[in-house]
Order: C-alpha cells, then structure tokens, then sequence
C-alpha cells in the first residue's frame, strides 16, 4: 500500500479540482540500438493524465510519438524511466491501455464484427456473449449494416472506425491512438473528429492522442502537450479551454485559431533543421 | 450524423434480359468454356478430314482410348495405384512442410538450423534421388511416396515459412494486448495471416506431386497410370497413351481446383485485401 500524499496532486485541465493522475510517465528514455548505431528516440519525457481527461500530444515525424505510446502499452520497454498505470508499474502489454494502431491492425479474415469481439472472445466472455456485446460497439461507431464486412470491403475511415470499436470493447482504463486518423483524407478526417468527440463524450474514457496535426490536437484535447525531435521531448503543455460539447462550429472558434497558431510557433522551431540554428 | 450512410453498396441489377455476349464476358468462365469447345471442334474437324499424322489423335479417339483402357480392366487399378501413392507423398510431404515452415517462420534458432539446409537442398531436383531412395529402400512404393513427399515438401516449406515471417507485427500487438497466450495467438494469428502463403505452396507442390509420381511409375517395372501410359508407347497402343494422358490431365486440373476453391473459401477477407479495394 502506497501512503495517499506519496502520489502528487495534479490539477485537471479546466475545473479547480485536483485529483491523483490515472497515468504517470517519470523519466522515460529510450535508445534504440542497431549494430553500433544508435539513435536517441526519447529523452526524459515526464508525463500525467488525469482520469477521464482527453490528452492529445502533437509533434513533428519521427519525434518519438509511436514510441512513446509502444512504451506506455507495454509493447516496448523504456531504456530508463517507468510508467505507472493506476499506481501499477506497466511492464507487459494487458488490456487496461488499449491501443488502436496507426494503421488500424484489423484482422483481414475476419468480419467486422468478429473483429471487435476479439478482445471480447479472448477474455473467454463465450462466443454469442460477445458477439451480442461487440454488435453494440459496432453500432457505437455508426457501423450498423457493415457487420459482416471483411475490412477489405470497407473505406479508410469506416476501418478506423472498425479499430476504435475493437479498442473500446477491451474496456481499457486508457485509450492509447496513435495518429489514427492520419491516413485519412481532410474530409473524412473531420467527421471523424467530430465522431470520436461524441463517441468520448458516451464512454468518457481516458485518452492518450497522437497527432501531427495542430488543429485535430486542439479540438479533441482538454490538454495538449507538443513535443519536440531528435531526442523526442516535451517542449511545451497548455490546456485547452473550449467549450464542451465541441461540434464543427468550435473549429471557427476564435479561441482556437489564437491557440492554433500559439502552438504553431512552438512546433514550427521544431521543425526547423538543426543546422539552421548552429550557423547562426 | 455518420458519414457511413452515404455509402452505397454495389449490387448488381437482377436484369433477367441481358444479351447472351454481356452475360458470358461479365462471368468470364463460359466464355474460356466456349474457347477450349471451339479448340476441341477445330481439333476434330482437322483429324477427320485427314489433316493429321495418324499419332495425333483426334479427341474423340482420345475418349475412346480411355474408355477402352477401363473395358480391358487396366484403367482403375492403374488409378487406384497411382492415387495412393500421390495422396501418401502428397500429405507427409505437405504435412511436415507445413508444420516445419511455420515453426522456422516463427523461431529464430529453427530458422538458423533449417532454413540453410532447405537453400542448399531445394534447387536440386528431387526426382534424381529416386536411383539413390531406390538403392537405400529397394524399388518399392515406400520409395515412390518418399520422393513424391520430398518433391512436396520444398515448395510448401519455404512459402509457410515466409509468409509467417510476413505477419504484420502490429497483428501480433493486437493479440498481446487482449492477453492472449501464444498457442492462441498462434492459432488466430499466425496461422489465418500466413495461409494464403501456405495454400500457395500447396498448389505448387500439387503440381510437382504429378510430375514425380510419373516419373516414378515409368522406370524399372512401368505401373499406375505413368506405367499404363509409358506402356501404351512401348507396345504401340496410341489410345492407350493418349487415354492414360487425359487421365493425367483430369486428375491434376481437378486436384488444382479443388485446393483453389478451398483457399478461396479459407481465406475469404484475404482476398479481397489482396485486389485491394482502395490501393492500399
Ligand atoms: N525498432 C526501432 N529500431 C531502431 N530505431 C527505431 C525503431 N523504432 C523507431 N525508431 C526510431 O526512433 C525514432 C522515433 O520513431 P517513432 O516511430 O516513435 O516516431 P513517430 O513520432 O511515431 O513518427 P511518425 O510521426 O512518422 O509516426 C525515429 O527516428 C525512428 O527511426
Ligand atoms: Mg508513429
């Protein structure tokens, strides 16, 4: 047993209350080696996400963004640091952070709706059980008619949608998406924000986002946390005070626009080349 | 509300009254049907009219042949023969390829150990052990199914081996992340994600099962089918030959189907990502 105040406080994003973090990130780094080669992709990345809150972190290509979500999952092991999930070390992948990947990792030979009572059938729930409970997800997700689809037959988008109800039917205590929209076009991409504002709004999951996209961080996020390459870091964090529920007109928003282009800057030096700053 | 609604399914029009041309390109197989008729005709026409040497046979005489062989009671035992020993050589060599390549595909050390000895092993061709299994084992039939297995094992070995080295590795992120135990992850993973790979080593080692076992059936004491028909052209039976060779081609174009429609049913969601839907 842990004594209550040996875990900070921290502050949820928007209200006055401060609560113990559902998620803590200390000290993560993480060297990848390849032969003598070796390449820094995390340096002393340190991070908390309150229970329930929707935290979205952008970042340039390659910063380290799917690395660090690896890490939290379980997937891959941090060379220093530890993550904390409900005070409990995360050593190995299990189900309390669910992970819907970059490219949707649905399973070509199933249907749809054997693809979202996966993590249903794996926890042994019986076969008609959860397929009963996987229908609701599917419908959750606004896949109704498409059940018996293989995911070959379906659109980009009604994939991800397909992913997202995978990951939700594992019920995890957090939701790990790494960039799961970034395949998409603008169009698509943009109702499924607005999709997966509502579809959080029904479950209020806690949720880790990655994005390279500005505008997608701000919209979904109550947090956003930018991070910066070559070592991926955390180089700035600011919370996003727009009104919930956000629909399609929050994106006109002035407030969003000030902040888009706030966190612009911030994201813009780091992407510029290193060499620019050494010839200085 | 979902951008799902306006997706329309494909379906085709249940026109009662479409011309008979549209019909058979829209099907595609009447019209290679109407193609090997128009052949077979042709064929006949030139052999009646004279316009062949006389060991060409026309294709009715072929029929004729092949009728004539069972009148004279050589056709189903020589059938019954050489079916054993292909099914024999057919299953053991497919069987340990199988099980051999996935355990390679997923197992480093195994990998190491087998893998070169497969390279080494694999361009020689195999029918020429035939003298050396003959000297070891007599001239038997255990002999024959040997080398028709061997024959099998190759293809089957390197294209199971390969495609469970192809398996997506966030595939088996997904299956870690429901907490899956490996058997399980092997069964629902590896397996349905390497079969496609799998069904087509076995088309080609059905094809390679023919060649060897006709190979084996017309040296020292010619049987089966391979020896009825090497026999019809020692003794100048042309009916005989050309019966025993439409046999042949029978059996391999039926074997061929059978293992395709299977595949085509095992791995249904498979083949659609394989045509690709949206160029993915
Ligand atoms: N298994 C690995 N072995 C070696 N280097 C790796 C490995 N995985 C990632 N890296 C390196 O670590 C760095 C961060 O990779 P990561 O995939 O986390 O970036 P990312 O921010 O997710 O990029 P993107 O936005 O393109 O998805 C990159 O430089 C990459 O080359
Ligand atoms: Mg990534």
């Amino acid at each position: 047993m842990t004594p209550e105040n040996s875990q900070a406080l921290i502050e949820v994003p928007n209200t006055q209350r401060r609560v113990k973090p559902l998620l803590e990130i200390n000290g993560i780094c993480k060297t990848f080696r390849r032969g003598k080669r070796t390449v820094e992709a995390l340096t002393e990345v340190d991070l908390q996400v309150a229970d329930g809150e929707f935290l979205t972190i952008p970042g340039p290509s390659g910063c380290g963004k799917s690395t660090l979500l690896h890490i939290i999952g379980g997937f891959e092991s941090a060379t220093v640091g530890s993550v904390l999930l409900s005070g409990e070390p995360v050593t190995k992948p299990s189900r309390a952070p669910g992970m819907m990947f970059q490219h949707g990792a649905l399973f070509p030979w199933k249907s749809v709706l054997d693809n979202v009572a996966r993590p249903l059938v794996a926890a042994k729930e019986g076969r008609r059980e959860s397929r009963q409970a996987a229908m609701e997800y599917v419908e959750l997700v606004g896949l109704n008619g498409f059940q018996d689809s293989y995911p070959g037959e379906l659109s980009g988008g009604m994939r991800q949608r397909v992913a997202l109800a995978r990951t939700l039917a594992m019920k995890p205590r957090v939701l790990l998406m790494d960039e799961p929209f970034g395949a998409l076009d603008a169009q698509t991409r943009e109702l499924m924000q607005e999709e997966l504002n509502r579809i959080w709004s029904a479950t209020g999951t806690t949720v880790v986002f990655i994005t390279h996209d500005i505008n997608e961080a701000i919209f979904l996020g109550d947090r956003v946390v930018v991070m910066g390459a070559r070592p991926g870091r955390i180089v700035h964090e600011e919370p996003v005070d727009l009104p919930r529920p956000r629909t399609a007109e929050a994106k006109k928003d002035l407030r969003m626009l000030e902040q888009h282009n706030r966190l612009w800057d911030v994201l813009r030096q780091e992407m510029l080349p290193r060499g620019d700053e050494a010839s200085r | 509300m979902s951008a799902t609604g306006a997706i329309a399914r494909v379906v085709e029009p249940a026109n009662p009254r479409v011309p008979l041309y549209e019909w058979m390109l829209a099907k595609q197989w009447p019209l290679s049907l109407a193609a090997g008729i128009l052949l077979l005709l042709g064929w006949e026409a030139a052999g009646r009219s004279g316009q062949l040497p006389e060991y060409v046979l026309t294709p009715t005489a072929i029929v004729r042949g092949a009728v004539t062989t069972y009148e004279e009671g050589l056709l189903l035992p020589a059938i019954a023969t050489s079916a054993r020993r292909l099914a024999a050589g057919f299953a053991i060599g497919t069987g340990i390829g199988v099980v051999l390549g996935l355990v390679s595909g997923r197992s480093w050390f195994m990998s190491k150990v087998v893998d070169p000895l497969v390279s080494v092993a694999n361009p020689m061709p195999k029918i020429a052990l035939l003298p050396v299994f003959a000297v070891w084992l007599g001239f038997t039939d255990v002999t024959r199914v040997s080398v028709i297995a061997l024959g099998c094992f190759f293809p089957v070995f390197i294209n199971s081996a390969s495609g469970t080295r192809l398996v997506e590795l966030d595939l088996m992120r997904v299956a870690d992340n429901v907490e899956a135990s490996s058997l399980r992850r092997f069964f629902s993973v590896v397996l349905p994600a390497a079969l496609p790979r799998v069904l087509v080593g076995m088309r080609i080692a059905v094809a390679l099962s023919f060649v060897t076992m006709f190979a084996s059936e017309i040296v020292v004491s010619p049987d089966g089918v391979g020896g009825m028909l090497y026999n019809g052209y020692e003794n100048g039976r042309f009916d005989v030959m050309y019966g025993g060779l439409l046999v042949l081609a029978t059996a391999g174009f039926l074997a061929d189907l059978a293992l395709s429609q299977l595949g085509t049913r095992l791995t249904r969601g498979q083949n659609i990502e394989a045509v690709g839907s949206d160029g993915r």
